[in-house]
């Protein structure tokens, strides 16, 4: 999001605010989600590619709703209403080829309209025969599109299987294959996205059921505000405040919401940009020479990636204070917790509070519940936290330094999860002077461990990343 | 509820955090203090269930959810 985007939403966020019931503002939000997720998406090199991700990110939702969803959707008529809702704005924002050359709500010229409904009736066709299945009772639908939503993230982030996706669609295209690049293939949101559509398959395999109207849906995956970088809110909750609709009133949202996007903006384009000045980054980790500027570099990228993505969150969940939601907190002074498993509590705290949900806790669950063979706690904490980390870190890219770094806090949670077992009541037992001492020294630990790691996150290469830790040491 | 939570508290101080010596308040903080770390939580669940025969989803074990010892006794009371 840039600041125009930012603008433009905070203003059209309001104005659907003051519109007189939660049924007008539902509608408006529904067509908002739409056209958002086409506006936000960057030009790419393949032709019309930046027009399909949207359309397919749109058609994806649909067909989700359809593998998850018990209402039949032909008996439900506020779907219908939705369904004709999201076509009409898809074959608007499809129109808009005949306005001008370039894109008004999309990237570049939408493709002509023959090609597009095709694709759209094939969706809804698929949407449909999927919810047939789910009316018999069946979860397999469900499981298919988990297995497809990890697919796609799998290429998506591994940058040679990016690359391949770029050259086939690049031939398809007659376009040349030798100019393909990774970075071609730029799905916007998708991370987020998918984790949204997963946590509701997943949930709905386990038997738990989901009322939702096939337009709160859209608007719970892909609401405006948090399309680029999060909060991932669950389902469950979002859903539920959306339909109600604001309980507060809007004068004291629109104060509360423009200061949480203030302070939003003052950290991500004030302290974020001034920061990445002097940061360590993927371009200048080989121009330390001298120690102290390496180690400076370094804590400023912790400090730079910390306000810009706390600064990002901040715009998001003041934005959705506009309209009267409540998103929840991603970020909790990160950087003053006293050890690193107080520190994954409190960074990025949706995502992991998301991998803990889905992953660490059925495996502890299971791990944990196995009485016939049951394994030392050690070897559970080592198994679950490297699990844990080590998709974190793959979320990011599937690259051998974001495994490294997902390693590297996966054992540094695992060390530290043993030592708090030997040392909780010894530390209980002190006196308040010195539990204020060793707090500080923990916290200074942690901050030291974590910006460490961010070396393996931040430059791209492990021979780049282990030449920049000989010039720190 | 009393009762629950004094069950709980001694599960919490003797099984989970190894520490006879503590005592916990019912209205205390326990998650979002960092007292409970996760796996702690999923043991806590583990507990729950096998005591009160009450299942804590797993998407359920945040401070959101419950905080306290209170919390904790009120949502095994509700589906008991």
């Amino acid at each position: 999001m840039q600041l125009p985007d930012i603008f433009l939403l905070a203003f059209l966020l309001i104005l659907a605010r003051l519109l007189p019931n939660q049924q007008l503002r539902r509608g408006a939000m529904l067509v908002s989600s739409c056209v958002f997720v086409f506006m936000f998406q960057p030009v790419l090199p393949v032709r019309e590619l930046d027009f399909s991700f949207p359309l397919w990110t749109i058609l994806l939702t649909i067909c989700v709703y359809g593998a998850f969803s018990r209402q039949n959707p032909l008996r439900s008529r506020q779907n219908l209403i939705d369904f004709g809702i999201i076509l009409v704005s898809l074959l608007l924002i499809s129109l808009t080829r005949f306005i001008t050359y370039d894109g008004i709500f999309t990237a570049s010229r939408p493709p002509q309209l023959l090609r597009i409904l095709p694709v759209i009736a094939a969706g809804a066709a698929a949407a449909f025969a999927l919810n047939f299945a789910v009316q018999k009772g069946s979860k397999r639908p469900a499981q298919i599109f988990i297995i497809l939503i990890l697919a796609v993230l799998v290429i998506l982030k591994t940058p040679h299987l990016a690359q391949l996706f770029s050259q086939t669609a690049r031939s398809i295209n007659g376009q040349s294959t030798e100019l393909a690049l990774s970075s071609d293939i730029r799905w916007f949101g998708f991370s987020y996205i998918a984790f949204r559509l997963l946590s509701i398959l997943i949930d709905s395999t386990k038997g738990r059921k989901a009322e939702l109207n096939l337009g709160d849906f859209l608007v719970y995956v892909c609401f405006p505000p948090t399309l680029s970088a999060g909060p991932i809110d669950r389902w469950d909750r979002f859903t539920k405040e959306y339909i109600t609709g604001p309980k507060s009133k809007i004068t004291e949202d629109i104060l509360s919401g423009f200061g949480q996007i203030a302070l939003g903006l003052f950290h991500k384009f004030i302290l974020a940009d001034a920061l990445a000045k002097m940061a360590l980054s993927a371009q200048n980790a080989q121009e330390f020479i001298h120690t102290g500027w390496a180690w400076a570099a370094l804590f400023a990228y912790a400090l730079q990636i910390f306000f810009d993505f706390s600064g990002y969150s901040e715009i998001a969940i003041g934005l959705g204070t506009l309209f009267g939601m409540h998103l929840p907190k991603n970020f909790d002074h990160p950087y003053l917790k006293a050890d690193l498993t107080k520190f994954w509590s409190s960074w990025h705290m949706t995502l992991t509070q998301w991998i803990r949900s889905y992953v660490f806790n059925p495996l502890t669950r299971t791990l944990r519940g196995n009485k016939e063979h049951p394994l030392p706690q050690w070897l559970i904490i080592l198994i679950t936290q490297l699990t844990t980390m080590l998709l974190i870190g793959l979320w990011h890219g599937v690259t051998l330094n974001f495994v490294i770094w997902g390693l590297w806090h996966g054992i540094g949670l695992f060390v530290h999860q043993l030592y708090s077992r030997k040392t909780g009541a010894w530390l209980r037992s002190m006196n308040n002077g010195f539990q204020k001492v060793y707090t500080v020294c923990s916290t200074l630990l942690t901050i030291l461990y974590v910006s460490l790691g961010w070396v393996w996150f931040v430059v791209p290469d492990f021979a780049g990343a282990a030449a920049f830790f000989g010039r720190l040491f | 509820m009393e009762d629950i939570i004094d069950v709980l508290s001694e599960k919490i101080t003797k099984n989970l955090l190894k520490d006879s010596k503590l005592k916990l308040d019912p209205s205390e903080p326990l998650i979002s203090t960092g007292l409970l770390d996760s796996f702690n939580l999923v043991d806590l669940a583990l507990i729950v269930e096998e005591e009160f025969g009450v299942r804590i989803e797993d998407f359920e074990l945040n401070a959101d959810t419950f905080d306290t010892l209170e919390d904790l006794a009120q949502i095994i009371a509700e589906r008991q």
